[in-house]
């Protein structure tokens, strides 16, 4: 018996990691959507890979570490080597993803079900964590065979064995079978569509067996085993699941898989969910908690749907109706950890526990409610800024969905402290100490890019000039050092800003057009020949000394690509969010050295172009650091400080801070 | 000058004994280079690391191939011939002296090599294709090396040959010596090719003679290159039937059948190589076609019938011994506690579902184009050299190290767990190279992000999930080989001795008892198992030949 505790109390354990770090995100996310507090959060990339990182944990790590918690709940298993290994590769791939949001490594994309980051510790983060979840279903396999003869809930389980083997499948076939497209967001959308549909149906499935759980509890009046009616609900629900592989052989953003996802939620999930409701409802009893918490969870739930049924468009009213279904299956789980340390008797704090599900629920609703408010007013989701803002109104819906979001991660931090203090003394935290250090070890070799880009060649791209004349950049380089400045031409601040001064300041040094040349580089694809003549005639750029040019997309891709020049662009403004810098090539066309800052210093240029000269390449960490600290304000005109940066440096050492305290407690007692 | 073991009743001759013991010290001194090259390519391969400079990376790739592929297996292979002609069959070593000239000139030429190749004097790789010119004692090693296992392989026959006269070979060979000896033959046609193709290039980096043609080259060396491949996997089976005696003590389930499949070996595995000159205008249509076809087929029904033979062995001994619930149970009930065994059954497995069914899916002339040069051949040969043969290698050295050492093994609980982390490492390094080489990543390529180049190509955004998975893979893989490496050097060198059975941490398993089961099948298990393996190889070609047909699209 005393095995069977160890297994369900260590999952319970990683699934609430998971939620901290989910709820950590989360609120970063929700300071950059709410109005007044939004300035303190600048950097749009931070607020992108945020939200990969929230639905990442949200999504995939917490849901799927808590189904297993299920699985251990309903059916005991012993600790066994195998189950230890894939707590720990669990334990590991949760500080990899962490990473990744806390550090800036690799480029997000936010593409639905499961976001990606893309660069190795992410990756490394989602192998571990599949291999981990892959292992743990093998061990529980063998109850499967209760797919026909089971009882309602063992029934449901056998589903989410079934249905979790077809997740981990289709998605691997998916990955290697989605064709190649240079945009990778949609790569990664084509990828993750098929198996993170299936994935909801896992969801509805361990959503049920909480229902079931929560309802038979304390009940005696629940009487649901061999239902007939429920068990053909379960059976459609299964059909349809299956139904959606079809999305493997037709493009699954094609409207035909559109009607077929429709198709099999509508009837695969929502009129189950609908027949399993009516059966609960009907043995349905108000004994405390657990039928209080079924409750919470069944309303949003069915505001979640009637969000989904009152009909959507892609703006932030889908992610109300989402919110609704995922937090439905969320609140329950909560409820059932609650009864999970009640029944091991370690639960602290329990009249605090006993209230927060309301608090957690009624945020949550107060969230649904604004977003659906305020997609409903049109505004758009996944959209950092505040550009589409228009009147008071919105302003108001927006703020009770900021007042929603503080309810619920308040909600979700009184959940947080209550488990975790109360999981204290029982968790095993000893086997895992190595995987932290491993953890941190990595997490602290974030290196700046600089490094592992001076001394590389850039790209020789085709690139075209202010008169439409086309030739390789190389050609252009000749055999003379080159400050490369890239801008855009409609930039309305910046840029401006960075060709002004770098114009002061190189005109300033000896050798300017004889020894050295400065070249500006528009990376806005669509600036066209005449923009470019524009804006050197507003600058005087002669031509000569000075040229302009730009590229088609591609070609401009692939040059960034290889000076590490990371743009990201506003869909609804159309402005770039950009680093302001320029890079010192060498007659080899490489890369000498980055000058940071909008104010290049005379001396500065001066020798970097004499290092240039010498093929030397060179390496500034203080100035690297000093313009993390502090960004560039172009208002003020000042340098202000970048709390993006020091909320990333400070999360990242609290986290590894944390850990490390509770690890070395755990080891003392 | 014989001893008489005390746990396998055989009579061992000294002299044989100690050449033995020189030669698998050798080739564990270049599995260690192997190894060590193999973990520094991994993470120059893998562009977030880019370990390497462009030179060192080619010079490591070279070593790599020439300690992985030919020196370890050849010194290791020696070793085998000498023991499977001499302490299997009760013989003295006929030449003991010829048998040091043979040790010297390999050891020799080994050094000679390694040595060129790190002072960068041979940045050739491993098939030193001509017009590529390295420095003469680079191919003065190699000859060396050639020569010596060549005189090597001459006294395994003339062991036999002892062996038989004075009547310690009944009315034919033990099959493992028997395999040994398809092995040997084998190995005389390539170190013959090698000389061949060896002799004029050296005499051309003298610059003794004008030119050496390409094009012949490329013929006469794949002669050598993918045939001395043959040679392991002629002694690696040899391996797995004497393993399967030692473990479980089977006997082939039908040896004629097993006899006659390694006689196909030495008719057509040699001649299955054309696969490297598809695209080579020296030879004909017909030429290729037929070695990429029929030839290839009957070499792979050979491998096939082994593929069946020794696990049915296995499960056959296996259940006559009991163990007959179910389809698994001998499976389950097998002695996984006994490395040897684990490693070998893991090495039939690995082999035959990764380096197998991409073997004979790359090896047929259609489909090869379409992963030519890419890392797929890689994750191919992985999965047959390192997964098969050097596993199973690894397998045997732990009988090795007691029977011929005389030494415990250090650290036995490690050494059980070793097989499977080798055996998991090299299994997803080789899988996910397979599938970076489906993306069209090309191998032997130091930058794919082809930086500077005047294109530019973007790869399949999947590609950053395997080249992660490959290098957690080749970390894993190196654990595991580095493991084995330990234990074996620091039993061979300061491990305590071997003082009688009571030492012997293994098992030498007694015969197992005669079938009472008349018209039973004798292996179901096994028969189901290939039945999964024939679907895992349908699949894999159908999907093949649906990606030729998306490559060349008939409208």
């Amino acid at each position: 018996m005393k095995d069977t505790n160890q297994n369900l109390i260590q999952w319970l354990a990683l699934a609430v990691l998971a939620i901290g770090f989910m709820g950590f995100f989360s609120l970063e996310i929700a300071l950059a959507r709410t109005p007044f507090l939004q300035h303190y959060i600048t950097s749009p990339t931070l607020f992108y890979r945020a939200l990969c990182v929230h639905v990442i944990f949200a999504m995939v790590v917490w849901l799927m570490v808590f189904n297993v918690c299920i699985w251990h709940l309903y059916l005991p298993l012993k600790n066994t080597l195998t189950g230890r290994i894939s707590k720990g590769l669990t334990f590991l791939s949760i500080g990899l993803f962490a990473a990744v949001g806390i550090f800036e490594i690799g480029q997000p994309y936010l593409n639905n079900y499961v976001p990606v980051i893309d660069h190795p510790v992410f990756w490394t983060g989602l192998i571990f964590f599949t291999l981990a979840y892959l292992l743990e279903l093998l061990r529980f396999s063998p109850y499967i065979n209760a797919l026909l003869k089971g009882d309602v809930q063992q029934q449901l389980m056998s589903f989410s064995f079934l249905l979790s083997f077809l997740c981990i499948a289709i998605a691997l076939i998916s990955l290697m079978g989605t064709e190649r497209t240079s945009d990778v967001k949609l790569f990664f959308e084509k990828a993750f569509w098929v198996p993170g549909h299936i994935q909801q149906f896992l969801n509805a499935c361990i959503m049920l067996l909480c229902w079931h759980y929560l309802v038979k509890r304390n009940n005696n009046n629940y009487r649901i085993t061999n239902n007939y009616w429920i068990k053909i609900a379960n059976g459609s629900m299964l059909f349809f699941a299956f139904t959606l592989l079809s999305g493997l052989f037709i493009n699954p953003l094609s409207p035909t898989f559109r009607f077929v996802t429709v198709l099999s939620y509508g009837l695969g999930l929502g009129i189950p969910v609908l027949i399993h409701s009516f059966f609960l409802i009907k043995y349905f009893r108000w004994k405390g908690f657990a039928s209080f918490t079924f409750i919470l969870s069944l309303i949003l739930y069915y505001a979640g749907i009637l969000i989904a049924y009152g009909g959507m468009s892609s703006d932030l009213r889908i992610t109300a109706h989402y919110h609704g279904v995922v937090t439905s299956l969320t609140v329950a789980l909560m409820g059932i950890s609650f009864y999970i340390l009640k029944d091991k008797e370690i639960l602290k704090f329990e009249k605090l526990a006993r209230w927060q599900p309301v608090i957690y629920t009624s945020g949550m609703f107060l969230l649904i409610i604004g977003l659906f408010l305020a997609g409903y007013y049109g505004a758009p989701r996944k959209t950092f800024g505040f550009n589409w803002i228009f009147d008071n109104t919105m302003v108001s819906y927006l703020n009770i969905l900021g007042a929603g979001a503080v309810l619920s991660i308040l909600g979700g931090v009184m959940f947080f402290v209550y488990v975790v203090i109360s999981l204290i003394n029982k968790l095993a935290l000893r086997t895992t100490l190595p995987f932290i250090l491993c953890a941190s070890l990595f997490i602290s070799f974030d290196t700046p890019d600089q490094k592992k880009f001076l001394g590389k060649d850039i790209a020789n791209i085709e690139v075209f000039d202010r008169s439409g004349n086309k030739f390789m950049l190389y050609d252009l380089i000749k055999n003379k050092p080159v400050i490369l400045s890239p801008i855009y031409t409609s930039c309305p601040h910046s840029c401006s800003l960075i060709t002004a001064n770098l114009k002061e300041v190189a005109e300033k040094i000896d050798g300017y057009g004889t020894q050295f040349t400065v070249i500006s580089f528009s990376f806005d694809d669509a600036d066209t020949p005449k923009d470019l003549d524009n804006f050197s005639k507003r600058w005087q750029l002669n031509g000569t000394d000075w040229n302009i040019i730009s590229a088609r997309k591609e070609n401009i891709d692939s040059l960034l690509k290889s000076i590490n020049f990371k743009i990201q662009k506003d869909e609804i403004s159309g402005d770039y969010a950009h680093p302001n810098l320029a890079v010192v090539l060498t007659p080899k066309k490489r890369i000498s050295r980055y000058i940071f800052g909008i104010f290049p210093d005379k001396k500065d240029l001066k020798l970097a172009i004499m290092e240039a000269t010498d093929e030397k390449t060179s390496f500034s960490f203080y100035d690297g650091l000093y313009l993390n600290c502090f960004q560039y304000d172009v208002n003020s005109g000042t340098y202000v400080i970048d709390w993006s940066f020091l909320i990333q440096v400070f999360a990242g050492l609290s986290v590894i801070g944390s850990l490390s305290i509770i690890t070395i407690r755990q080891l003392i007692t | 000058m014989f001893r008489t073991c005390d746990i396998t009743g055989f009579k061992v001759c000294l002299a044989s004994q100690k050449l033995i013991r020189i030669n698998a010290v050798f080739a564990v001194v270049s599995l260690l280079i192997a190894v060590l090259g193999a973990i520094l390519l991994v993470f120059t391969r893998w562009q977030e690391v880019h370990l390497l400079s462009s030179p060192w990376y080619y010079r490591i790739l070279t070593l790599h191939g020439l300690n992985a592929l030919i020196f370890w297996i050849v010194f290791f292979e020696i070793a085998g011939l000498y023991f499977g002609s001499t302490v299997v069959l009760n013989t003295r070593f006929c030449s003991p002296l010829l048998g040091w000239v043979s040790f010297i000139l390999m050891a020799g030429g080994f050094i000679m090599v390694d040595v060129m190749v790190l002072q960068g004097k041979a940045d050739v790789l491993m098939t030193s294709y001509v017009p590529l010119k390295a420095h003469p004692l680079y191919y003065l090693g190699i000859i060396l090396f050639a020569v010596g296992a060549l005189l090597g392989v001459g006294l395994f026959f003339g062991n036999l040959v002892k062996a038989k006269r004075e009547g310690n070979v009944g009315e034919s060979l033990p099959l493992f010596t028997f395999g040994l000896m398809a092995a040997a033959i084998i190995a005389v046609m390539t170190l013959l090719s090698g000389a061949v193709v060896y002799v004029p290039t050296f005499l051309w980096s003298l610059g003794l003679i004008e030119s050496v043609d390409s094009a012949w080259y490329r013929l006469i060396w794949w002669g050598l290159g993918h045939s001395s491949q043959q040679i392991n996997v002629a002694a690696m089976i040899a391996i797995w039937y004497l393993t399967a005696s030692l473990t479980v003590g089977g006997n082939s389930v039908n040896e004629k059948v097993s006899r006659i499949a390694f006689l196909l070996y030495v008719l057509f595995i040699c001649i299955a190589s054309a696969h490297h000159l598809l695209v080579d205008p020296a030879v004909s249509s017909t030429w290729k076609v037929w070695n990429t076809s029929y030839a290839m087929y009957l070499a792979v029904l050979a491998s096939m019938i082994h593929a069946f033979a020794v696990p049915a062995t296995i499960e056959s001994a296996q259940r006559r011994k009991g163990y007959t619930n179910g389809l698994f149970e001998w499976f389950a009930r097998a002695p996984w506690g006994n490395p040897a065994f684990s490693s070998v059954f893991l090495a039939i497995i690995g082999f035959g579902f990764i380096g197998g069914i991409t073997g004979v899916i790359y090896g047929m002339e259609q489909t090869n184009i379409i992963v030519h040069n890419t890392m797929a051949i890689v994750g191919h040969f992985k999965g047959t050299v390192v997964l098969g043969t050097t596993l199973t290698f690894m397998g045997i050295t732990y009988y090795i190290i007691p029977l011929i050492f005389r030494k415990k093994i250090v650290a036995f609980k490690l050494a059980k767990i070793q097989p499977w982390l080798f055996f998991f490492g090299i299994a997803i390094l080789s899988v996910s190279m397979i599938a970076l080489g489906m993306f069209g990543v090309p191998r032997r390529h130091w930058d794919i992000t082809f930086s500077g180049a005047i294109f530019s190509h973007d790869f399949n955004p999947v590609i950053g999930i395997f080249w992660v998975l490959m290098v957690l893979g080749g970390v894993v893989a190196f654990l595991g080989a580095l493991i084995w490496l330990l234990i074996v050097v620091i039993s061979v060198f300061f491990g305590p001795a071997v003082n009688g059975p009571e030492d012997f941490q293994l098992s030498i398993a007694e015969p197992a008892p005669q079938a009472d089961h008349g018209h039973k099948f004798i292996a179901p298990g096994t028969l189901v198992a290939s039945l999964i393996f024939m679907a895992a190889l349908l699949i894999f070609f159908f999907l093949n030949w649906k990606w030729l047909s998306a490559i060349w699209e008939i409208q």
